[in-house]
């Protein structure tokens, strides 16, 4: 059988139609297909777990660093509490948690013979708060108390200035006097005053 | 007997000398060929992230740990009535300096108040309650009440001055009422 000779066109054709290209294109299809099943099930996990590990150490270690904060900050505050740990016990009495006025009533009783009066009665009351009570304190509640006072008008001032110079920080709210005297001749000043407590009872616990 | 295959004698470049055709057969042309490459990459990155999965365990566990400790230390009894007194104490002191700042002391204008009636008026009452301010006076004559009364509302101190005058037997009575201005804190 005589072999037919083939022209140019046939071979482009050959070329063309060559199973080699085929074999390119598979391996190509197959390749990228394998190198993504790859990134998706083997590599893109391994890189998520990482990730998330990184982020728990970033979150304990922050939380590692504001407990040492918090640890340090408790330390210093218990070093300047021991030092000042008689001061820290007075503001129990000038702030007291219990309605337990002691250290009030001794500084009236003081500032109310210092300036020449007598004191009449004492009263304490919840406070009737208005609008002129604008302060806004997280844990000092304004209470009432009541004083009456027997003496002359003319200290009256220096009383009223004592009151309010007290380290309790008491507003004098209300005074009246009228110029009826007494036997002795001296006047009945009834005066009221804001003063704070503390309404939690284990604040200082 | 084996007889090797025959490979076709042949010096065409365009076709091979030797392209399998079965599936199973370009599989493993290709693993031998790509695919060896790709799970050698693959295996280096998975060996990689494998030990270094092993220091970021150690480093996450060691953290654990001292987290633990330091939250045990916290949740000592001591240390927990420790940072609500400090905490307590802290509040404390801002509201008194709140309070210190931010409240008008009224000794001050109670002082004002009874320094500035003039000696011609006589107090019979006084009442200051929460900036409001009464008196009950006696004068002899008008011409003082009218000075007071032209001076308290001339002051900017005192607003909605208000007078009511009543002739007795020999006195003048005068009832003065008025607000004080509050300040803004």
């Amino acid at each position: 059988m005589e072999k037919k000779g083939l022209n140019t066109t046939e071979y482009i054709k050959i070329i063309k139609e060559s199973p080699e290209k085929k074999k390119g294109y598979a391996f190509a299809i197959v390749t990228v297909v394998v190198a993504i099943a790859l990134v998706v099930l083997a590599i893109r996990p391994t890189i998520l777990t990482i990730s998330r590990i990184n982020k728990e150490i970033k979150e304990k270690e922050r939380i590692d660093t504001a407990l040492t904060q918090k640890i340090s900050t408790l330390t210093e505050l218990d070093k300047q509490y021991t030092e000042q740990k008689a001061n820290f016990t007075s503001l129990k009495l000038i702030y007291p948690a219990n309605a337990n006025f002691s250290l009030l009533l001794a500084n009236i009783e003081s500032v109310v013979s210092r300036n020449g009066y007598a004191l009449g009665s004492v009263g304490f009351d919840k406070y009737d708060k208005n609008e002129n009570y604008k302060i806004s304190a997280k844990y000092l509640v304004p209470w009432s108390l009541r004083v009456t006072v027997k003496g002359r008008v003319v200290n009256l001032i220096n009383l009223l200035k004592d009151f309010e110079g007290m380290p309790m920080y008491p507003v004098v709210e209300s005074v009246s006097y009228s110029s009826q005297v007494d036997k002795a001749g001296l006047t009945t000043f009834g005066i009221n005053m804001r003063i704070y407590q503390i309404e939690n009872s284990n604040f200082y616990e | 007997m084996f007889k090797s295959e025959k490979q076709p004698q042949s010096i065409d470049f365009l076709q091979p000398v030797y392209s399998p055709t079965d599936i199973w057969s370009n599989a493993y042309m290709w693993l031998t060929e790509v695919g060896k490459y790709l799970l050698i990459a693959v295996e280096v990155i998975v060996l990689g992230v494998f030990i270094s999965r092993f220091v970021l365990d150690k480093k996450n566990n060691d953290l654990t740990e001292e987290v633990n400790s330091k939250v045990t230390l916290l949740s000592n009894d001591t240390w927990k009535k420790n940072t609500v007194l400090f905490d307590n104490y802290q509040s404390l002191l801002f509201d008194v300096q709140k309070i210190r700042e931010g409240q008008e002391i009224n000794s001050t204008a109670v002082s004002e108040l009874i320094n500035g009636v003039p000696s011609s008026l006589k107090i019979k009452n006084f009442s200051f309650t929460r900036g409001k301010v009464s008196f009950l006076f006696t004068a002899n004559n008008l011409n003082a009440i009218k000075n007071y009364e032209s001076a308290l509302k001339s002051n900017t101190d005192y607003h909605d001055v208000r007078f009511t005058i009543s002739k007795d037997s020999n006195e003048i009575n005068v009832r003065a009422t008025f607000s004080l201005y509050e300040e803004e804190e």
